[in-house]
């Protein structure tokens, strides 16, 4: 077989314009492959830092690129695996893989079929402004340093079972990753990530999946305005430890905005999470009875710091239990849940930091003091927020004979009384930077 | 009684928040239908105060439980509902009270895993004739010491321990359920060089891990199946062919996140027909010193079917209508289920394995073990959400075709994070679905706390009706995996021993050979500087009260209770001398010591016999060598 080209042919093909420095500092060459070109022989014939350009049309997948090249394309340029196996492979350092609509890989979730498989081998690689569109996993990253993501858009093939589909990126035993602007739905689980560290995932958007994020045992990772919506569940945070989480939203999700499950000293901050709930039936009641939808589910979660977050419209705002204890909850707002706390435990809990609370929409004390905080302490109680819930109009009416009475009863018979959460300085109005956002 | 009382206060509750919306809508003040009880139940109180399923005083439980004693080595009898806790048998650890461990019958049992003084004791199930609890035997596996134990239902004993050869490490365990328990079926969950003898220590590659069949009866290993991936736990068909184990590393990692890697692990299945039939044909190797059949069952092979399931999985459950095994996903939210009547054709190949998989509901997060009623439905604990799923499973699978369908009926939430659950008779056709008990594996703050090691929490269910309701919390020391319920009409223990019991046949037939009957003789017989001591002891004396032997002898002191008494168990303790055990009616017990120190050696009865228990005494002289 004759080289299909050369150093030179490139640089006549495709001009001076095209001429690059390769990362050697070598000159690289820029190779546009026709549709029906063999792309695999076009990357056995490049060399380090050349540029594959694919033009506009169907070229045929798999593709294994195993050396450091850039392949890209202007979205016309369509890969396409034939529907079985994973459809490009990078597995070399550096690879730049930009502007590809994928597709047609397969949907062997044993073999684990993938749009895109990043592997070891492929330290630092980009991958960017792709397009994919299959059954398997989209992005797969499987034990490799370095490798950004970004701009991506990937979905799922909802014909399939939900459990059928591969995650849309896949990050595993994976250092370093930075996963950006992706958009993600109608997949497995948006971004799932396992056994790794040291990576960023920041301004994402997941809908119409199952987790948004599932994280599973991997520390000092950052979790930074992201975006899920009608997931089952919006961030699942488990078995991790120093997590940053912030400006991340949750709207719509349905068994959890965000799960923390056996994570220590990690900050949740800014984030805002609305509309958690589970259907009801004529009379109200859940239709799977013990399944409320939760803002935020706090489980065997210690040293943790949650200020600043918005909980909203959902069955329960939030829900503490497993000793959880020892974290600080300060300067967040609670606004119109069905049930604002659900604290499962026998220890008292102060949430309150330096003389600030946070913002309780059913608080019914008074502020005559004047400085912003309430003179009596908030004590989240189901009856109330119920009440309250159903009746937000009865706020107005709460110093009524009836509701005095109740509160009268309880206080006299302190014996019965559990030991819970308790607001200290219960924010009279939402923190200036959770106002903006309703 | 209470359940009703239970109900009377559940509506009221009910009553108040629905009343008191509108009540506190209205301004009308305290409406009726409500008081300050249900005003003031708070949520803790409500978990921790839920009515206990009351067993009054005097009263006798519905069911037997038995519960692992995990690696404090042992097993517990409680009787369900009243969780109250009737009897320990100890297993693979040494027990003061009995003297297991000490005694010479029970070091016979230990065999050389005598010198062992751990044990991890985690499955214990009972032994089955078609696919009911016959009462006779309870098994449990040591994945400490990769051993099997066997307990006599009758008198509450270990009886047998047998040490596995060529493994390590057993896991899973479960029982032939039909036409009888001929095997017990044993994982042997971590993968080792073969053989392992220290020639070939590097290469992970050639680790393999097997699983065993033992022979019910004789406690020999009959056989065992070299396997791809590691094994977890397993479970028995009701048509005696098939056994399903799980296996979570596949990709047989070396290290945590080497088992994490891939998308779907699976469920291996053997044909114990099939290798029953490869055993009598002579197609098989052993390995090293042991005589055991070693079979290859690693994919490619006639005796296995790899089936693959989501990631990880842990739990494999058999549904007592026979017609489902259930992996339970642990990292995947989702259980499998497979269809025991599509296996058959996946060992023809008719099938593909994935093809098996007949329904994988998404239950929560960390779905670990299924339990079932008998009623159709399946009860799987999630240990991250920490609650149980009930769910329907015929309804599962009409979903996994496409219909929809709400197949999970309820979730409740559980304290915390549990593992095992089970519900009575559940491994059985006689799945009563009366009650569930979850072993919890953090209490965490239910409980006044104890220093830094806290209590499990198993938690007892009431599953009788449509909803499921907490009704105890139970603390427990470390750390029952698994439990197992039956009738209390389907035991039947002996009130004492009987005198031909072969439990201590051995010590009887040594008696005999020095011309001594146990029943009526209170004598020293010496042979060298071994000396044997045989007394009767009625309460509250020993036959002897005294006895003199020479420093350095190795004493043998062989105690028969001749007290008829049920109830009436006597105790041997040579003080300074590590020397403890018990006699309990109609029971011979020996314990074999040296006489060290030269003096005088009190002996005392430690197990309270009478009155004058505190002078049921004796004297060892040991005359200065």
């Amino acid at each position: 077989m004759t080289r299909r080209f050369s150093h030179a042919a490139a640089v006549l093909l495709t001009a001076a314009a095209s001429l690059m420095l390769g990362p050697a500092g070598a000159w690289a060459a820029v190779r546009t492959a026709e549709p029906g070109e063999p792309l695999q022989a076009l990357v056995a014939d490049a060399e380090a830092g050349d540029t594959l350009r694919l033009a506009a049309g169907r070229h045929a997948g798999p593709l294994v690129i195993d050396k450091p090249l850039t392949v890209a394309g202007d979205r016309q340029a369509v890969l396409d695996a034939g529907g079985t196996g994973t459809a490009v492979t990078l597995a070399a350092p550096g690879i730049v893989l930009e502007g590809l609509t994928i597709r047609g890989w397969g949907h062997d979730l044993t073999a684990m079929d993938s749009g895109i498989l990043v592997r070891e081998a492929a330290t630092g690689s980009r991958i960017r402004d792709n397009r994919l569109s299959g059954p398997g996993f989209g992005i797969r990253l499987d034990s490799v340093d370095d490798v950004v993501v970004r701009d991506n858009r990937i979905r799922g093939d909802a014909e399939r079972r939900s459990q059928d589909r591969g995650n849309g990126i896949h990050l595993f035993n994976v250092a370093g990753a930075r996963v950006e602007g992706n958009d993600i739905r109608r997949v497995r689980d948006g971004i799932y990530i396992d056994t790794s560290r040291d990576s960023l995932l920041r301004d994402n958007r997941m809908q119409d999946l199952r987790y948004g994020v599932h994280y599973m045992y991997a520390h000092d990772n950052r979790l930074e305005d992201n975006l899920t919506r009608h997931t089952r569940t919006g961030y699942a945070l488990m078995q991790s430890k120093r997590l940053t989480v912030i400006g991340n939203r949750s709207e719509d999700d349905r068994h959890y905005g965000i799960l923390m499950n056996n994570i220590t000293d990690s900050l949740l901050r800014g984030n805002r999470v609305s509309g958690v709930h589970q259907p009801r039936d004529d009379t109200g009641e859940l239709l799977v009875g013990g399944g409320e939808g939760k803002a935020l589910f706090v489980y065997n979660a210690q040293f943790n710091r949650f200020a600043g977050n918005r909980f909203a419209d959902s069955d329960i705002g939030i829900h503490l239990t497993a000793g959880s204890e020892d974290n600080v909850v300060a300067g967040n707002a609670f606004v119109d849940n069905r049930q604002q706390v659900k604290y499962v435990a026998t220890r008292a809990q102060e949430w309150s930091e330096d003389g600030r609370g946070n913002y309780w929409s059913d608080y019914l004390g008074w502020d005559l003091a004047g400085d912003g905080t309430g003179d009596t302490p908030y004590e989240p109680n189901d009856a109330m927020d119920r009440l309250l819930w159903r009746h937000p109009e009865a706020r107005l009416l709460m110093h009524g004979p009836a509701v005095l009475a109740l509160r009268w009863v309880q206080r006299q018979f302190p014996v019965f009384r559990p030991q819970g959460v308790k607001d200290s300085a219960p924010l009279m109005t939402p923190p200036d930077s959770l106002e903006a956002d309703t | 009684m209470s359940e009703k009382k239970q109900d009377i206060e559940n509506l009221g509750r009910r009553h108040f928040l629905r009343n008191s919306a509108v009540t506190g809508v209205a301004g009308a003040g305290l409406a009726g239908g409500f008081g300050a009880g249900a005003l003031l139940n708070s949520r803790q109180a409500r978990a921790a105060g839920e009515g206990a399923e009351a067993v009054a005083p005097g009263e006798l439980d519905d069911y037997y439980g038995f519960w692992s004693g995990g690696h404090q080595g042992e097993v517990r009898v409680l009787g369900v509902p009243s969780m109250r806790e009737l009897m320990r048998i100890p297993v693979f650890n040494v027990d003061s009270a009995t003297g297991h461990g000490i005694t010479n019958e029970s070091r016979r049992v230990l065999g050389d895993s005598a010198r062992f003084l751990n044990g991890d004791a985690h499955h214990p199930h009972i032994s089955m004739t078609d696919g009911r609890y016959d009462g006779k035997y309870l098994f449990i596996n040591d994945k400490a010491n990769t051993r099997v134990a066997r307990i006599r239902l009758d008198i509450m004993k270990t009886d047998k321990i047998t040490s596995v050869p060529n493994v390590q490490a057993i896991h899973g365990l479960r029982l032939q359920k039909v036409p009888h328990t001929k095997y017990v079926f044993a994982n042997a969950e971590l993968p080792i060089p073969q053989i392992n003898d220290g020639r070939d220590l590097e290469n992970p590659d050639d680790y393999y891990t097997m699983f065993n069949a033992i022979d019910a009866e004789s406690m020999e290993v009959a056989w065992q199946v070299i396997v791809d991936g590691n094994l977890d736990n397993t479970d028995a068909d009701y048509t005696g062919r098939f056994v399903a184990s799980t296996c979570y590393n596949s990709e047989k990692g070396m290290t945590l996140s080497d088992t994490m890697r891939a998308e779907r692990d699976w469920v291996v299945v053997f044909d114990v027909e099939a290798i029953e039939a490869a055993v009598a044909a002579g197609d098989y190797r052993t390995l090293g010193d042991a005589e055991v059949p070693v079979l290859d069952g690693r994919k490619g092979s006639q005796l296995t079917r790899y089936i693959p399931v989501p990631k990880n999985p842990h739990g494999l459950n058999t549904s007592p209508d026979g017609q489902y095994f259930i992996a339970n996903g642990k990292l995947s939210p989702t259980v499998s289920i497979i269809a025991i009547d599509r296996l058959p054709q996946l060992f023809d190949d008719a099938i593909a394995p994935r093809d098996a998989v007949v329904g994988e509901p998404e239950l929560g997060l960390g779905p670990l073990h299924t339990t079932f009623d008998g009623r159709g439905n399946a009860y799987t604990t999630l240990f991250i959400d920490s609650q149980v799923a009930k769910w329907n499973i015929a309804d599962a699978i009409r979903a996994y075709q496409g219909e929809q369908v709400n197949y999970i009926r309820q979730k409740l939430d559980v304290h915390y994070q549990p593992g095992h659950n089970h519900a009575s008779l559940t491994e059985s056709r006689d799945a009563d679905g009366q009650w569930l008990v979850v072993l919890s594996k953090f209490s965490k703050d239910r409980f006044l706390p104890v220093g830094p090691l806290h209590p499990e929490n198993d938690q007892l269910i009431d599953i009788s009706g449509e909803e499921m309701k907490l009704v105890h919390d139970g603390p427990t020391y470390a750390e029952p995996h698994d439990c197992i319920l039956l009738r209390a009409d389907q035991l039947n223990p002996s009130r004492t021993w009987t005198r031909d019991d072969p439990y201590f046949a051995e010590t009887r037939a040594m008696a005999e050979a020095d011309g001594v009957t146990l029943e009526t003789d209170n004598t020293v017989v010496r042979d060298g500087n071994q000396v044997r001591v045989y007394m009767t002891s009625i309460a509250p004396q020993y036959g002897l009260t005294e006895f003199k032997v020479k420093q350095g002898d190795e004493v043998t002191v062989v105690i028969t209770n001749l007290d008829q008494v049920e109830d009436l168990t006597h105790g041997f303790c040579m003080v300074n001398h590590g020397v403890s055990m018990e006699i309990s009616p109609q029971q011979t017990a020996s314990v074999t010591f040296t006489a060290d120190k030269p003096g005088v050696h009190w002996y005392y009865c430690n197990w309270f016999c009478h009155a004058m228990h505190m002078e049921m005494t004796g004297r060892m002289l040991v005359e200065k060598a």
